[in-house]
């Protein structure tokens, strides 16, 4: 029998306000260090939170997002724990009753489609951050930057449904998708608006094995990583007759490898207790209906609609559908120009890759759907060909010309004139008189050759369908 | 009861005599919750919040925060643009 792994996610999104959970301090993200603070959360004695009714929103937004039960009424508790980062000594959470419960996303892998459960979703407040400058062994002093301080974060956690690594990293692509197509976060894990902890263990049977936990793993890539070498690490031990020890790791970025990481595990005692501060957040009916009408048709809908109304392939619609900016665009240009499988390969091939080697956003390029309209229409009435067509696209989206204008300017316009193809012709012939007769003696595959001396001296600008049509005529009359 | 865990937990360094009295204060209100136990509280539900306060909310705009001045006061504890502690990782 194979050992097979549980894994399941803790996963902190950092949620897209103004402002902090329980007082007005600006969230901006790399602001100067402590300027955002205010005797709130600076856990100054006194001092009163006021919860951030933007939070509830967004909160009960991912919740319905991610299939949740929302809860009518939630409470905030007090998690105790003394650390430097946190300056009331206590963290503000809900614990017994969260906002969220109970819910679900269907993730596809390479192998299946599978709906990973989600245990509870609840509100709380980032703590501060620790700094450490040089050597972190010998310097004497930690130094503190409490902007983070009250950040608002939904911690999202899942069942342990998941059994691969692909599996934990798609659950993480969909979350952050999904929290873009809402707008409830930026999602940008490098800039830990998504962080992740991952619960993992490996058994044989239907007892479950010794859980390891993997914290701050702030890259899809790391997660994967991580998960890697640690199923991997856990099975090799276990077969060599070994142990696990049930500890906290952390990944080491430049070996891949996991680690232990030295914590105070015996104080693990939160000693939690209602927040004195906060009476229960009560949400009614009417409300949660609110917030349900402001969902946009989420990811996994897209993808599917995409490939039924438009007939592109399950791929793109997938790739596509990974921004809600891209997927917007393509929607737009497929309408207009009804041709929505050229907008796919247009989009995925040129488009995307222009964006991705200039570093732009598909709402900063000039080519919408209109030029995407033109050039198109430029194919179908063979003013271009498909091969001139791309190198219009291409111009189009470095210069910001639009492909007429480009057609126009660089005089790219398809000869479709017979009369001058044929005098072409005519002169390809005469001057490759090698490759004719070996065409009259049966020797087809020249007529490739004889195609490309014609697109040379037409610069690619003959129609090649009658460019073709009129070599084999001609070709035949010398017979 | 653990006092000295306790003491942990609440990042105190209490001396002999300190932990004689309060441990026998904690004796005395952990006997005192014994007595509430009596009570049936079969059919009550839980209490949390006695006053029956609504939860007010506010609108997420920003206001202002404190002037780095005013933080600078602080000598001892702010240096430079950071809160200066001493260092707690790795005990």
């Amino acid at each position: 029998m194979e050992y097979k792994p549980t894994i399941g996610l803790e996963i902190h999104v950092q949620l897209a306000t103004k402002t902090k959970i329980f007082c007005g301090c600006s969230t901006e993200f790399g602001a100067e260090p402590n300027t955002n603070v205010c005797p709130v959360c600076l856990g100054l004695p006194g001092a009163l939170p006021v919860l951030n009714e933007k939070v509830v929103e967004y909160g009960t937004k991912l919740g319905l997002a991610l299939n949740m039960h929302i809860n009518k009424t939630s409470t905030f508790y007090r998690k105790n724990y003394f650390y430097p980062d946190l300056p009331k000594g206590y963290q503000i959470t809900q614990y017994s009753i969260p906002i969220a419960s109970e819910g679900f996303l269907e993730v596809k892998t390479s192998k299946s489609k599978k709906k990973i459960r989600i245990l509870r979703g609840h509100i709380e407040e980032d703590s501060g951050k620790s700094i450490h400058t040089g050597d972190i062994t010998e310097s004497e002093y930690s130094y503190i930057d409490f902007n983070r301080s009250g950040v608002p974060l939904m911690e999202i956690v899942t069942y342990p449904d998941i059994e691969t690594a692909e599996e934990a990293y798609e659950f993480l692509v969909l979350l952050r998708k999904t929290v873009r197509y809402l707008g409830v976060s930026s999602g940008d894990m490098e800039k830990g608006a998504l962080r992740c902890d991952v619960n993992i263990s490996v058994s044989k049977g239907e007892t479950l094995g010794t859980k390891v936990e993997i914290k701050n793993l702030n890259s899809f890539r790391s997660v994967r990583r991580a998960l890697e070498f640690e199923i991997n690490r856990q099975i090799e031990t276990l077969k060599k007759g070994g142990k696990i020890v049930q500890e906290t790791r952390h990944l080491d970025e430049r070996t891949g490898e996991t680690k232990p990481m030295r914590t105070k595990e015996e104080l693990n005692d939160y000693r939690y207790f209602p927040e004195p501060d906060l009476p229960p957040l009560i949400l009614t009916d009417e409300y949660i209906e609110k917030i349900k009408e402001t969902i946009p048709e989420l990811p996994n809908e897209k993808e599917e609609r995409f490939v039924k109304e438009y007939g592109i392939s399950e791929d793109y619609a997938h790739e596509i559908t990974a921004s809600i900016e891209v997927a917007e665009y393509f929607e737009e240009a497929a309408k207009l120009t009804g041709k929505p499988k050229e907008v796919s390969n247009y989009l995925m091939v040129n488009i995307m890759k222009f964006i991705n080697e200039n570093g732009k956003n598909i709402k900063e390029i000039t080519f919408g759907a209109k030029e995407f309209k033109e050039l198109l229409d430029l194919i179908d009435s063979k003013t271009i060909s498909k091969n001139i067509a791309k190198s219009v696209l291409e111009e189009s989206l470095s210069s910001g010309k639009t492909p007429s204008q480009i057609v126009e300017e660089k005089g790219l316009k398809q000869i479709t004139d017979t009369g001058e193809i044929e005098k072409v012709i005519d002169e390809v012939i005469k001057e490759n008189p090698k490759p004719v007769s070996q065409y009259l003696n049966g020797k087809k595959q020249v007529m490739g050759f004889l195609i490309g001396q014609i697109m040379k001296k037409t610069k690619g600008k003959a129609n090649p369908k009658i460019a073709s049509k009129i070599l084999i005529e001609k070709l035949n009359a010398l017979k | 009861m653990d006092l000295k865990k306790y003491e942990k937990l609440a990042a105190l360094n209490l001396s002999e005599e300190e932990e004689k009295r309060i441990s026998k204060d904690l004796t005395d209100i952990i006997n005192y919750f014994e007595i509430l136990k009596e009570v049936n509280t079969d059919n009550v539900e839980p209490l949390v919040y006695t006053k029956g306060a609504k939860l007010f909310m506010r609108k997420d705009e920003k206001q202002k925060s404190l002037n780095k001045e005013s933080l600078k006061k602080n000598r001892e504890l702010f240096n430079g643009n950071f809160y200066k502690v001493k260092k707690i990782i790795g005990d």
